[in-house]
């Protein structure tokens, strides 16, 4: 209700009704960003684009449900659309040799029923899609469904990831416990 | 569940040392006029799935085959294989991800795919279809069997990831659209064909439109892209087109080999080896191997022997020659560095 009451203000020009909205939203967005970009340029820029659509949304009287969740969405968001935009500059430039000329043959033993999931298959170990798709679920709290639409990655894909990760956590905690017994 | 409590610790705890800049909330306070200054900044179009280009996965991709049982696993064959140098065997057998694919099978379980990934460690990424829950409770019995095939063969130096499919997540497309996808795989085919483009085929039915062409030269490959989009674009679609390469027959023959050789070193602690790559162009083959060895190692000089012997040896057997139609090679032994060996 208290969001919706700064909403109106917004709307009424009010731009401190503004900051007081987002503030408490920002360090969280900004984390966010950072860890996914890794510069603090970029991630600043990104939060604040992301403020800038999310006043014109306000301005142009779009009803927004769950603010919270609906802002960290849209950074999160942005700062994947911007990663993209990093690799694909870099992949553009090393592509041709990377790609093309050095085939790497390991990976190309891979089968699976359809060639787009090979595709997808080779991506999905990529670890910059592991790191993200960790931050997402666990800091942002985003649903499997909505991790895998963002990032372009089955559903499967996003599990496989989780499902890697709380292995390698599993293993540490079980190496850790074992270093506590002999404590012992 | 705890688990996923201690990861969500753990990631909060490494978040919370990034601070964010005070020049944020002041940029808040001043929304308005930032928006104002701002006239050029537009939402930024949603990034479509898959718009990585996958060239080469495409081209290297491996249909799955019919398999007639291991002959690995058969204890007279396994003998004879012995007197055959170590390369040489690997074409006495099916390749190790279609033995692990047939056993599972035998036990009943659906594989949906093994990917190996390689690195100093390969990485193999076995998935299986069925629920999470199912794959968790069957890990440790799909484990068994696999190292049992991987230590059967001697392999040693691999890491073995068993992930669930669950091949009803993603939606299916519906009849029509199905249809609208093959209207438009046939128009763009016909419409490239027509430009008089070598085109060997036209994969439509995914987020991003993959369009097949034998080896050409590169400023070819970026026209078909470019009148590829076009075509898509005046089709009414606005898929994005990746273009792949499609493997000649004879560089699918050397693929074969240098999934062999790749098998043979990679998963063997006792090569050293980081990477296994190739080159093929018509006039030549050019395999390069990376070792994870300094020339000043110890064992360097007798394992970079070892190496250089045995694939010479398997490149040199009448069964390559005949698959390779004895096509010139060159090989090529890194160090650690990327630097040649002195020996």
């Amino acid at each position: 209700m208290e969001q919706k009451a700064l909403m109106i203000r917004i709307r009424n020009g009010d731009d401190e009704a503004f900051a007081q909205l987002v503030t408490p939203l920002i360090e969280k967005g900004y984390r966010t960003s950072f860890s996914i970009l890794k510069s603090k340029e970029q991630a600043e820029e990104v939060v604040q684009n992301s403020m800038i659509e999310v006043y014109r949304n306000i301005m142009s009287g779009k009803e927004i449900a769950y603010f919270n969740t609906w802002f960290y969405k849209l950074v999160s968001h942005r700062s994947i659309d911007a990663w993209r935009k990093n690799v694909r500059l870099k992949e553009s430039a090393l592509e041709m040799d990377v790609m093309t000329d050095k085939h790497d043959v390991m990976e190309s033993v891979l089968i699976e029923e359809t060639e787009n999931d090979i595709i997808k298959g080779i991506s999905s170990l990529d670890n910059r899609d592991y790191r993200h798709v960790l931050l997402l679920y666990y800091y942002q709290d985003l649903a499997i469904q909505e991790i895998s639409d963002m990032l372009g990655l089955k559903s499967s894909t996003v599990k496989s990831h989780l499902r890697r990760a709380r292995n390698a956590l599993k293993k540490r905690l079980i190496e850790n416990q074992f270093i506590g017994v002999n404590y012992k | 569940m705890k688990i996923d409590e201690s990861m969500k610790k753990e990631i909060k705890e490494e978040m919370e040392k990034i601070q964010a800049p005070s020049s944020l909330y002041e940029f808040a306070k001043n929304i308005s006029e930032e928006s104002e200054k701002r006239t050029e900044f537009e939402k930024p179009t949603e990034r479509k799935r898959g718009s990585r280009k996958f060239k080469f996965a495409v081209a290297a991709v491996i249909s799955l085959g019919v398999l007639t049982g291991s002959v690995f696993l058969n204890p007279t064959m396994a003998e004879m294989a012995s007197k055959i140098p170590y390369l040489g065997q690997m074409f006495e057998t099916n390749p190790i991800h279609e033995v692990i694919q047939e056993a599972l099978e035998k036990e009943g379980y659906k594989s949906a795919g093994i990917g190996i990934i390689s690195g100093e460690k390969p990485l193999i990424d076995l998935r299986l279809e069925g629920s999470e829950e199912y794959v968790d409770r069957e890990e440790d019995k799909v484990l068994k069997i696999v190292t049992g095939i991987l230590e059967g063969r001697g392999y040693d130096n691999y890491e073995l990831v068993i992930s669930a499919i669950n091949q009803g997540v993603d939606t299916p497309p519906t009849g029509r659209e199905k249809q609208q996808m093959v209207v438009l795989g046939e128009k763009l085919e016909e419409g490239l064909k027509k430009a008089g483009y070598p085109i060997q085929n036209v994969d439509p039915f995914n987020e991003v439109i993959i369009v097949y062409i034998p080896l050409v030269d590169e400023t070819k490959e970026v026209e078909i892209q470019k009148t590829a989009v076009e075509l898509v674009k005046a089709n009414g679609s606005s898929k994005e087109v990746s273009i792949a390469r499609e493997a000649s027959y004879e560089e699918s023959e050397w693929l074969d080999v240098m999934i062999r050789i790749s098998e043979g070193f990679s998963l063997k602690k006792e090569y050293q080896i980081a990477g296994i790559s190739s080159n093929y162009k018509p006039e030549k083959m050019t395999i390069t191997i990376t070792t994870s060895m300094n020339p000043s190692d110890a064992e360097a000089k007798k394992t970079v022997a070892k190496i250089r012997k045995e694939i010479t040896e398997f490149l040199n057997s009448e069964e390559v020659k005949t698959k390779t139609a004895n096509q010139k090679y060159e090989l090529i032994i890194y160090d650690k560095n990327g630097k040649y060996f002195p020996f």
